[in-house]
């Protein structure tokens, strides 16, 4: 292994589990979603004597995958999931989990990107505009309508899960 | 700062982006407005029912990405092989073209080889143990021999100005073919020159040696030439070198 290999392995390679969590709300396959993140990683490492060290790994991968995922042209059945495909992909909690996954699965792809890459990544929205190469203030107007449309059918989630304890113990 | 700007400021507040007067402007109406205070509060709620649901997949995924970083790391190690190979391999190809180009010169060189090994054994039977021949040793017969094998007679004699003596001279054979077999003296030392006009089959064109004797050869004009004496080396490739000159 080479010094330079090193250096790939502890600079991109502990990043391969974030990317795949992200991957797999991309393109809601796993199969899909691995082989998305080994071509970002292999991408990242034909270009790794353009990254400049102390500059944020992350970004720099995620905008990689990014690039990598929409110049593969999946955008275009991504924004149509179907509902039964949800639970398959990232439902590994309870109830709650699922209710959070399915809401995100329903959100469309560019909302349910920033979301993620803002609300669980911890990105900020400079980076998040560098990353998907759009003005920040689209950044923030599809953030806030994200959080818009969770919160929205979350609420709906809850109060269905609400009267639905009350007719449950209505009947006992 | 209203509702309107907390509403459309709000992901920068969750994102820490917001200016320090921003900040302070934003935080002032969101203490003083229920409504705003409560949308807040409710996002950030619901991002981080977003983050639990989604935590528990990072170490579900564990497996997953090792499967990834295994076969990235064969990719990668593969690619570096293929780097390390192409030159390898471009240094193979060039030791092998290098091989056949001197295998084949080598070849040509063999099969040359043996008009030195003939024209040493000539020389040690015939000028060193003096075996019985018909030299011609006057100047007429030796230029009838020479015009005999289209030699000319004044490239032959021009040798002699250099300090070089013809002694002898008749027709001999290396291998299958005619030579007109010339020996010259200087020194002590004898140089037998086989002359002959030139032909297809190139001579040698380094110097060698067989055993005790020295070999040269040299084509000049339509005339090649083979040296042997058992004069030192540096004698040797100093007639061949007045020889040739000469002719």
């Amino acid at each position: 292994m080479t010094s330079r290999e090193q250096e790939f392995g502890e600079v991109a390679l502990p990043q391969t589990q974030n990317l795949l969590r992200f991957a797999r709300r991309l393109t809601f396959d796993s199969t899909a979603a691995e082989d998305l993140v080994q071509e970002t990683l292999m991408r990242a490492w034909k270009g790794f004597d353009q990254f400049r060290g102390g500059t944020n790994a992350r970004a720099w991968l995620f905008r990689i995958l990014l690039n990598t995922f929409y110049g593969q042209g999946r955008k275009g059945h991504l924004s149509v999931v179907p509902l039964g495909e949800t639970d398959r992909v990232g439902s590994t909690g309870g109830d709650m989990s699922f209710e959070i996954t399915d809401a995100l699965a329903k959100l469309p792809v560019e909302q349910r990107t920033v979301l993620i890459l803002g609300a669980v990544e911890g990105f900020t929205c400079r980076e998040m505009s560098e990353m998907l190469h759009i003005p920040m203030g689209t950044v923030m107007s599809r953030l806030s309508r994200a959080r818009q449309a969770m919160r929205l059918h979350l609420d709906l989630t809850d109060k269905d899960a609400g009267s639905q304890k009350v007719l449950s113990h209505e009947e006992s | 700062m209203d509702c309107r700007d907390i509403h459309e400021r709000s992901t920068l507040w969750h994102s820490g982006e917001l200016e320090a007067d921003q900040r302070k402007e934003f935080d002032a109406h969101v203490a003083g407005c229920r409504e705003c205070a409560a949308e807040l509060r409710a996002q950030w709620a619901n991002d981080a029912r977003l983050r639990e649901a989604m935590a528990p997949e990072l170490e579900a995924l564990s497996p997953s990405a090792h499967s990834v970083q295994n076969r990235v790391r064969r990719l990668i190690a593969r690619e570096r092989r293929v780097r390390l190979l192409v030159p390898a391999l471009a240094a193979a190809a060039v030791l092998v073209v290098g091989i056949f180009v001197w295998n084949s010169h080598r070849q040509v060189t063999t099969q040359t080889a043996p008009i030195f090994a003939a024209a040493a054994r000539d020389h040690t039977a015939e000028v060193i143990n003096q075996a019985p021949r018909r030299w011609r040793v006057n100047a007429a017969d030796i230029a009838a021999v020479e015009s005999s094998q289209g030699i000319p007679d004044s490239a032959v004699r021009s040798l002699e100005a250099t300090g070089y003596h013809l002694d002898r001279a008749k027709i001999c054979r290396l291998g299958a073919t005619p030579y007109v077999h010339l020996v010259y003296s200087k020194d002590g030392h004898e140089f037998s020159v086989y002359m002959k006009a030139r032909g297809n089959q190139p001579l040698p064109d380094a110097d060698s040696s067989s055993g005790k004797l020295e070999l040269a050869s040299f084509a000049r004009g339509n005339v090649q030439a083979v040296i042997v004496t058992d004069a030192p080396h540096g004698e040797c490739a100093k007639f061949a070198h007045q020889a040739e000159g000469a002719l």
